[in-house]
């Protein structure tokens, strides 16, 4: 086990930070807390004791470092609080909707959307989904046909009839 | 819907606000700031302090689990009655040894409250076996005797229930003893193809699909287990279920396939139909003054409904002013502990459990899932799902039991 150099420092940050964001988006559903998530993810990163064997490895420890990360952060009853008011300044204003697709994705369970995320956006299949987010498989494919369901009917509600 | 197409469009817009540049900055810059600290931290003397963990008993962890879920009784009547063998852990079997009466007796009294901690962290649900064969597919459903054979295995459909929304299937799988050699003695569960191809309904492809699967028994070679398939709304009867069954060996860290097999089922037989059912006790806690209206039930879930009202209000943070909002004190000065409708929730479900009574006495479990739960002012409603690994008919529930509740459905 060693630490990881400089060189490969930069690599994995500018090969996989779009990643780790998307992955902290999917679970704080706000942009400064998904930055501050991602740059905690890379210190970590940087400061441990570890190596990867590829990039589809290291892949799946940042997001599995970065889903921890957001699961605790996400339970700091402050960030609860504070966490509908700043949605709410987001939001836009009724006459500009229909509303965006991030924006109805967002109003999904957040444990459906990082399951759809993982396996529509980056790939994943549902073993590797089970195994990156620590929990059964059954759950995932659980997940995935509940988050289906829940994005159709959001989708249908927002006037989006045609994808 | 082409979810891929929707999940690229949303997120490829979603873009990190920091460059990669000034993370690279950044995390190196604290890094050696940390470092630094680390570094004068070091020379001052450290005490550390180890707390110390008592060792567990061999069985004590599905005491843990008793205590947890507040069913003692349940499980005294259980253990008193020889209720012996394996037990499941989630879905998949696993042997352990099950104690005595008097051996649960003895271990549950001297249980302290740290070992019982140190059992919950495992986070390992016991749960105990289910009922095999009391289902009567021929009364609900039908019985089949659907047989493929694979390499090494023989794998038998039982069973299957139909509704328009989900499917049921309870099979066995006996396995060779070269097979289980091979597989270290683990038996293959059966599964259905996740994909397309997997599951059709008259050879077209069924919205929505999504599927789970579990065990239910173990017993020498053979596993009883069951497949669930849930899909958008259709009118089953009279169409065929086109089901392609996969059977995988796990051994040397993978899986192999050792059985793929198309079947046709035709669904002529009656479409089971989810019912509304009211309950008849009233709960009451100290946040919560609310009366349960009604269950919907189905063969594999039932939904309780819920609603209310509080006096525990939760402030009405869109009152407050941008600088108020920023005070963290302020704001936890004003929070109350929790709302009502988390109140009500943790002490609903604590444990995620329930257990099912049906009216010949059969005991089926069912893990419980709270799906929607608000508040508005001082009113609330919350849901909670029940979902059972066995199948149950719905005019066969005598009582509901989880956390300090039984609920009789009228």
């Amino acid at each position: 086990m060693r630490r990881i150099t400089a060189q490969e420092f930069e690599y994995y940050v500018s090969t996989f930070s779009g990643a780790v964001f998307r992955t902290a988006m999917c679970y704080t559903k706000n942009k400064a807390d998904a930055d501050d998530i991602m740059q905690e993810v890379f210190l970590k990163l940087y400061t441990a004791d570890t190596y990867f064997e590829n990039d589809t490895h290291a892949k799946a420890w940042l997001i599995k470092v970065t889903a921890n990360m957001c699961r605790n952060m996400l339970k700091n009853p402050w960030k609860k609080l504070i966490q509908p008011i700043e949605a709410a300044e987001n939001m836009p204003a009724e006459s500009e909707r229909k509303s965006g697709l991030v924006d109805i994705v967002m109003k999904m369970k957040s444990k459906n959307r990082i399951v759809l995320y993982m396996h529509y956006f980056e790939g994943y299949t549902t073993r590797e989904i089970a195994e990156i987010l620590g929990i059964k498989e059954n759950a995932v494919t659980s997940q995935l046909y509940r988050g289906r369901k829940q994005l159709k009917d959001l989708l249908l509600k927002e006037g989006y009839d045609e994808l | 819907m082409n979810y891929k197409k929707i999940f690229d469009d949303s997120f490829s817009t979603l873009a990190p606000l920091t460059a990669n540049e000034e993370i690279i900055r950044n995390v190196t810059e604290r890094a050696e700031k940390m470092e630094k600290k680390k570094r004068i931290s070091i020379k001052k003397p450290v005490i550390a302090v180890c707390a110390a963990v008592a060792a567990v008993a061999v069985g004590t962890i599905s005491v843990g689990a008793a205590t947890g879920w507040g069913y003692i009784d349940y499980f005294k009547n259980m253990f008193a009655q020889n209720y012996e063998g394996s037990v499941a852990v989630n879905t998949e079997i696993k042997e352990v040894p099950v104690q005595t009466t008097a051996e649960y007796q003895d271990i549950s009294e001297n249980t302290t409250a740290s070992e019982s901690t140190a059992q919950t962290t495992e986070k390992i649900e016991y749960m105990p076996e289910q009922p095999i064969g009391t289902f009567d597919f021929e009364k609900h459903g039908k019985a089949l005797d659907l047989t493929m054979e694979g390499d090494g295995v023989t794998a038998t459909v039982d069973g299957i229930l139909v509704y328009d929304d989900m499917c049921y299937l309870m099979y066995t799988v006996e396995a060779t003893d070269e097979l289980l050699q091979k597989t270290n003695g683990e038996i293959p569960g059966l599964r259905i193809d996740f994909g397309h191809f997997g599951f059709r309904v008259d050879g077209k492809i069924a919205g929505g699909m999504g599927y789970s699967t579990g065990s239910l028994s173990v017993e020498g070679n053979k596993r009883t287990g069951f497949i669930e398939i849930e899909y958008d709304n259709v009118d089953m009867a009279g169409k065929t279920l086109n089901i392609t069954f996969i059977s995988e060996a796990y051994s040397d860290g993978n899986y192999t396939e050792i059985l793929n097999q198309k079947q046709d089922i035709p669904v002529d037989f009656p479409v089971s139909e989810t019912i509304e059912r009211e309950l008849g006790t009233a709960v009451k806690t100290e946040t919560f003054d609310g009366t349960l209206l009604k269950a919907r039930v189905s063969g594999f879930r039932t939904m309780l409904f819920f609603d209310g009202v509080t006096t525990v209000l939760m402030p009405d943070y869109s009152k407050l002013t941008p600088e108020q909002i920023k005070d963290e004190e302020y704001i936890k000065s004003i929070e109350p502990e929790k709302s009502a409708a988390e109140s009500l929730r943790d002490e609903l479900i604590p444990d995620e459990k329930a257990v099912v009574t049906l009216k010949d006495g059969t005991i089926v479990m069912a893990k419980t899932e709270q799906t929607h739960s608000t508040q508005e002012g001082s009113s609330i409603t919350t849901e909670i799902e029940l979902r059972y690994t066995y199948p149950v008919y719905p005019s066969d529930i005598e009582s509901i039991s989880f956390s300090d509740y039984s609920i009789a459905i009228e």
